[in-house]
C-alpha cells in the first residue's frame, strides 16, 4: 500500500508516495537522489548510513522512510551552509581524516551530533562516542585528531568555491 | 616524526613534492559529493540479484529458470550456459562467473536475475530451480591434502591465471612449479646450503607451527557495478574497481566483445585492499547485454563476507637456528596456504617472504596451495606476507631471548641488504630493512623499559619487520595547457586512497606552479591513457614517473612556443611560477597564459603532453612494528598500550597521506593480530556474514599509532620514492602477538589471539604446568 510520505530534508520541504517497507536510506539515495548517505552492511554495523532525525543521529538503514514522517531529516549534504564546511567537515579535510571517503559522510554526521551534545568530551569518551563508525583505511587517528582541534576551537570553516586563479600579470603592454 | 636517512636533494628547494598536503578531493569527500559504485544510476535501469550455491560441492544436475522469467518485473536470467566455453577458464574464478557443472563453494554464483526493482529480483531467485546433487566436502586443507580427501576441481586442471597476484609483486616468486596432485594445486621449493649443516652449527633452535585465520579486506564499500549495453554494441559501464583496464579486458573477453566497445568509467572506489578487481561486473554486463537495459548490481555485505575473495588462512611451520653471536645459521620452513576452491592464493610470495628479510646462510622452503570448498582467496595489502611475518619474527623473538641478545640487535645482526639475494636467487637493490631497525632502536618507547601495570594484568612488549616486493608496472599520463595557464592531467589509474594529490604534487612540482594550478582526472577506458592496477603499492610509484614524463613533454612544447614570442632559443628558456623567459633577458617574459592562447592558435596546436612511466624494477619496502600490550588474564581482553609504526617510504611524495599509510597498514594488522576471523561451519557456511560477528576494531579498540616515516633514496623512483601503501600491515600481527606471548610467558602461534584463545592457552599452560603470571623468562 503506498503511503503519502511529508517530510523536511536538509531544509526543503518533501513530499512523496512511498511504499511502507521502503527504508530511509533508499529513498534518499534513489527517491531523492541524496548519494551522500552509504550502505556498508545494511544491519547498523558501520555506520555509513548515518543522518540526522530531527538533530539525532539515527541508521538510514534502519529505519523506514515512514518514521520520517512530519521530521526534519538532514544528510551530508545538508551540512554545508554559508558557502562554508561545518567545522567537523573542514577539520576533517585539514587532518587528511578522509582516505577512501566512503565512511567520511556517516562519520561527519555522527561527529557533528555527538560534538554538539558533548563539546569537552575526554579522548576515551571521544573514540567511544564515535565507536559506532567504522573507517578500514585511516586507523581512526586523523579522524580523532580532526574533532580534538574541533574541540579545542581551533577550525576555521573551510570556503567550498575555488578562488579564481591569477598566478602572475601579463607583462605591460601585452 | 619523520626520520631522513640519505637525502639527495634538499627538500627546502621543492615546492610541493615532500609538503604534507590535504587531499585535493577532501571537499567532495566531507559533502557527500564523491560519487561511489553504488552512486550511479540511469534512467529505466533494472536491479540485479544472485542465487548462490547452497552446498559446499554439488553437481549441478540442471537450472530451470522459466517460472523466474515469469515472474512481475523479470526481464532476463542469465547463467553459465551464457557465455562460451572457449573464454571461460575452469581453474580461473574471474574467469568463470558461474558455476558450471559443479559448485565447489557454498555461496558460489549459479545465477542471477534482473529485474525492475530489486524486490522483484530477490523475490525470482527463490522461482529458479536447480537441481543439485551434493558431493562430499573438505574445509581444512590439512585433510585436503590427505590421499583419501575429496578432490575439488573444475575440470581437469590445466594452466592457472595467476595474473591478479603478479599485479601485487613483481618479483619471480615462484621457483619451480612442481607437479600439481590432488587438491594441491601448487607447489614451491627454495633452497640455499645445507639444511643440515646450518641446523648443526646452530647454537639454539627454535621453531613452531603458526596458524593464521581466513580474513576479509572488508572495504566499507560493497562491490557495485552498473552496466549499460547500448544498441550499436557499447558496453558503458561504470564500476568500483581497483582496476578500469582490467574490468574492461575482462568483460571484453567473457563476452566478446571488442575492446573499445567496453567503456569502462572507474567510480571513486570506497577502499580495495586487493580485494576489488573483476569479481562482479561480468554480471551486470551480461545482464544488460541479454536485457538491452542498464542493470545495477551491489553486493550486501554478508555476500561479501561469503562470496567475495577474502585473504588466505594457513598452516606455517618455521625453524630457525642461529649461534650464540647471534649469527643465524639455517631456516627451514613450510607453508600450507588454503585457496578455496579456485587456485590464485598468494602461497609462493608467502613461501618466498619467510626468508625475505634476514641472510640465512642455509635454508629450505617449500609451499603447498591447497584447494578446499570455501570462498576462493584474493589480494589483500601484502598478500601473504602478514602471515609469514606471524611466523618468522615470533620464532626470530624466541631465538633472540635464548640467546640473550635485544631482539633488534639481533635482526640487525642478520638484517637484509644491497645485493643479499632473496630465496628466489634475485640479488637485491637498496633496501632500507637496516634503516627501519636503527628507527625502531631509536624510537622513545623501545627506549623506555616496559613497567609492570599495578592492576594484575600482565604487559608484554613485541617487535617485528616484515616486508613487500612491490609492483613496478607501466603506466603514462597525459598533461593540458589549460587557456588560463592551468594544468590537467588525466590518468587511467583509480584514485584508491590519495594517490591523485600524490600524482598533482608531482605535476606541480615538475611544472613550478602551484598546486592549486593542476587538477587530476580519471578518464574512462576509452579516455585515458592506460594505467596499472592500483595494487602492489605502484600507483604512486610508476605514475610518479610518468606524470614527470608528461610534465616534462608539456614543458618542451611550451618551451617552443615562448622562445619564438620572445626571439630566443628553446634551450634557453627558463620557467617558474607561471611565467617563461629566456635567459640572457630575464625581465622579459610570458606567462602560462598567453603560451596557451598562442598554441591553441597555431599549426602546432592545444600544448599536450604525454608522458610513459615504468620503474626500472621494483624496489621492496620495509616495515617495523613495536607493541606494548596489557592482558587480562581472566578473559582475555588485549589492551594495547603503545604502537609504533616504522616505514621506508624512499621518498615521501605526501608526508600526510604516507603517514595515514602507515597508521591505517598498522590497524588493519591489529585486526589480524586480534579480531578477525571468518568462521565456517561444518557445512562450508560462514557463520559470521556480519559486520557484527565480523569484527573490525573501532575507534575505541586501538591507540593512536606513532607513524615514523624512514626515507632511503630508491635510484628507481621519482625523487627516490618507493612503494609505499602495502608494507605497514606486514609487522603489527606478528608484534602483537608476540607481545601477548610476552606478557603471559607461553608461546603462542595463532591469529587472531581473540580473547577465547587467550583463555584457552592460560588454560592449557596451566594444565600443563606452565607459569601464567609476569615472568621475565621466555617461552621455553
Amino acid at each position: 500500500m503506498d503511503y503519502p510520505l511529508q517530510l523536511t530534508v536538509n531544509g526543503i520541504p518533501v513530499k512523496r508516495i512511498v511504499e511502507p517497507q521502503v527504508r530511509l536510506l533508499d529513498f534518499l539515495r534513489e527517491d531523492l537522489g541524496l548519494t551522500g548517505a552509504k550502505e556498508g552492511c545494511g544491519t547498523g554495523d558501520c555506520g555509513a548510513c548515518t543522518v540526522l532525525i530531527d538533530g539525532d543521529p539515527h541508521h538510514s538503514c534502519l529505519t523506514l522512510a515512514v518514521e520520517a514522517e512530519g521530521a526534519a531529516v538532514t544528510t551530508v549534504e545538508g551540512l554545508v551552509s554559508d558557502d562554508r564546511l561545518n567545522e567537523v567537515q573542514s577539520a576533517f579535510v585539514s587532518a587528511g581524516a578522509t582516505q577512501c571517503g566512503i565512511c567520511t559522510p556517516g562519520f561527519v554526521v555522527m561527529a557533528t551530533a555527538y560534538l554538539r551534545d558533548n563539546p569537552n568530551p575526554t579522548d576515551d569518551e571521544l573514540r567511544m562516542g564515535i565507536a559506532g563508525n567504522l573507517c578500514r583505511c585511516t586507523g581512526y587517528e586523523t579522524i580523532v585528531t580532526a574533532l580534538h582541534s574541533v574541540i579545542d576551537g581551533k577550525v576555521e570553516r573551510i570556503e567550498v568555491a575555488p578562488e579564481p586563479l591569477e598566478l602572475v600579470p601579463e607583462p605591460e603592454g601585452e | 616524526m619523520a626520520k631522513v636517512v640519505e637525502r639527495p636533494q634538499e627538500k627546502t628547494a621543492l615546492r610541493v613534492a615532500s609538503k604534507p598536503v590535504s587531499r585535493l578531493d577532501g571537499i567532495e569527500n566531507v559533502t557527500g559529493a564523491t560519487k561511489f559504485g553504488a552512486d550511479f544510476s540511469l534512467p529505466g535501469m533494472l536491479w540485479g540479484a544472485i542465487l548462490r550455491s547452497p552446498y559446499a560441492h554439488a553437481r549441478i544436475r540442471s537450472i530451470d529458470y522459466a517460472k523466474a522469467l515469469e515472474a512481475p518485473g523479470v526481464v532476463t536470467v542469465a547463467t553459465a550456459a551464457d557465455f562460451d566455453d572457449d573464454v571461460v577458464e575452469p581453474t580461473s574464478r574471474p574467469h568463470n562467473v558461474f558455476a558450471g557443472e559443479t559448485a565447489l563453494y557454498l555461496g558460489e554464483a549459479v545465477a542471477a536475475v534482473a529485474a525492475v526493482t530489486m524486490e522483484d529480483a530477490e523475490a525470482a531467485l527463490e522461482l529458479i530451480e536447480v537441481d543439485y546433487e551434493p558431493l562430499p566436502h573438505v574445509l581444512d586443507p590439512l585433510r585436503a591434502m590427505e590421499p583419501d580427501s575429496p578432490v575439488i576441481r573444475h575440470g581437469d586442471g590445466g594452466e592457472v591465471d595467476r595474473t591478479e597476484m603478479s599485479f601485487h609483486s613483481s618479483v619471480a616468486s615462484s621457483a619451480e612449479d612442481l607437479e600439481e596432485s590432488g587438491n594441491v594445486s601448487s607447489q614451491v621449493q627454495f633452497g640455499r646450503g645445507d639444511i643440515e649443516e646450518g641446523f648443526a652449527e646452530a647454537d639454539v633452535i627454535r621453531e613452531g607451527r603458526f596458524t593464521a585465520a581466513m580474513v576479509h579486506q572488508t572495504y566499507l564499500e560493497p562491490h557495485a557495478a552498473l552496466a549499460d549495453y547500448s544498441p550499436s554494441g557499447d558496453l558503458k559501464m561504470w564500476v568500483t574497481s581497483q582496476g578500469q583496464f582490467y574490468v574492461r579486458d575482462t568483460v571484453a573477453r567473457l563476452l566478446k566483445l571488442p575492446a573499445h566497445k567496453v567503456i569502462v568509467q572507474g567510480t571513486a572506489i570506497g577502499g580495495g585492499f586487493g580485494g576489488k578487481m573483476t569479481l562482479l561486473a561480468p554480471i551486470p554486463a551480461i545482464l544488460s547485454k541479454k536485457a538491452r537495459k542498464p542493470v545495477k548490481v551491489v553486493w550486501s555485505r554478508s555476500e561479501e563476507l561469503v562470496a567475495a575473495n577474502p585473504a588466505p588462512a594457513s598452516v606455517i611451520d618455521v625453524k630457525i637456528g642461529a649461534k650464540r653471536d647471534g649469527t643465524i645459521t639455517a631456516l627451514q620452513g613450510r607453508v600450507v596456504m588454503d585457496t578455496g576452491a579456485y587456485p590464485g592464493s598468494p602461497m609462493s610470495t608467502a613461501t618466498m617472504l619467510l626468508g625475505s628479510c634476514y641472510v640465512f646462510p642455509n635454508m629450505e622452503l617449500e609451499g603447498f596451495e591447497v584447494l578446499t570448498n570455501k570462498v576462493s582467496v584474493g589480494a589483500y595489502r601484502a598478500p601473504g606476507a602478514p602471515n609469514s611475518a606471524h611466523a618468522v619474527e615470533n620464532v626470530m623473538n624466541w631465538v633472540a631471548q635464548d640467546i640473550g641478545m635485544d631482539p633488534l640487535d639481533f635482526r640487525l645482526k642478520n638484517a637484509i641488504s644491497e645485493g643479499e639475494r632473496w630465496p628466489n636467487g634475485q640479488p637485491l637493490p637498496d633496501v632500507g630493512a637496516v634503516e627501519v631497525l636503527e628507527a625502531m632502536k631509536d624510537h622513545p618507547v623501545w627506549g623506555t623499559p616496559l613497567v609492570q601495570g599495578s592492576n594484575g594484568k600482565p604487559r608484554g612488549r613485541g617487535a617485528a619487520i616484515g616486508c613487500w616486493s612491490g609492483g613496478a608496472g607501466g603506466s603514462a599520463a597525459t598533461i593540458k595547457l589549460e587557456a588560463d595557464g592551468s594544468f590537467s592531467v588525466l590518468v587511467g589509474t583509480i584514485n584508491l586512497t590519495g594517490n591523485t594529490t600524490s600524482i598533482a604534487q608531482v605535476a606541480a612540482e615538475e611544472l613550478r606552479v602551484p598546486l592549486e594550478y593542476v587538477s587530476v582526472h580519471l578518464g574512462d577506458t576509452n579516455e585515458a591513457p592506460f594505467g596499472p592496477v592500483a595494487g602492489g603499492s605502484q600507483v604512486t610509484y610508476t605514475m610518479s614517473l610518468s606524470a614527470a614524463a608528461a610534465a616534462q613533454d608539456v614543458l618542451r612544447q611550451m618551451k617552443s612556443v615562448a622562445a619564438q614570442r620572445l626571439g630566443a632559443d628553446p634551450d634557453d628558456i627558463e620557467f617558474d611560477e607561471g611565467k617563461m623567459w629566456a635567459e640572457s633577458d630575464p625581465d622579459r617574459y610570458v606567462t602560462y597564459r598567453r603560451i596557451s592562447d598562442e598554441a591553441v592558435g597555431s599549426a602546432n596546436g592545444p600544448i599536450i603532453g604525454t608522458g610513459h612511466g615504468k620503474p626500472e624494477r621494483g624496489n621492496p619496502g620495509f616495515a617495523g612494528t613495536i607493541a606494548d600490550v596489557e592482558v587480562d588474564t581472566e578473559t582475555g581482553l588485549v589492551t594495547i598500550l603503545n604502537l609504533v609504526g616504522v616505514q621506508d617510504a624512499g621518498f615521501a611524495i605526501n608526508p600526510l597521506s604516507v603517514k595515514g599509510q602507515i597508521q591505517g597498514g598498522t590497524i588493519q594488522g591489529v585486526g589480524y593480530a586480534l579480531l578477525e576471523e571468518i568462521v565456517y561451519d561444518e557445512d562450508g557456511r560462514v557463520r559470521n556474514p556480519g559486520l557484527l560477528d565480523y569484527r573490525l576494531p573501532t575507534a575505541a579498540d586501538v591507540p593512536d599509532v606513532d607513524a615514523v616515516i624512514v626515507e632511503k633514496h630508491n635510484p628507481y623512483g621519482w625523487k627516490g620514492t618507493r612503494i609505499v601503501g602495502e608494507p605497514s600491515i606486514v609487522p603489527p600481527g606478528a608484534a602483537i602477538t608476540s607481545a601477548i606471548s610476552d606478557a603471559l610467558s607461553i608461546p603462542l602461534h595463532n591469529m587472531p589471539l581473540t580473547p577465547e584463545r587467550i583463555v584457552m592457552a592460560l588454560r592449557d599452560a596451566k594444565a600443563n604446568g606452565r607459569s601464567n603470571g609476569r615472568s621475565n623468562g621466555r617461552p621455553s
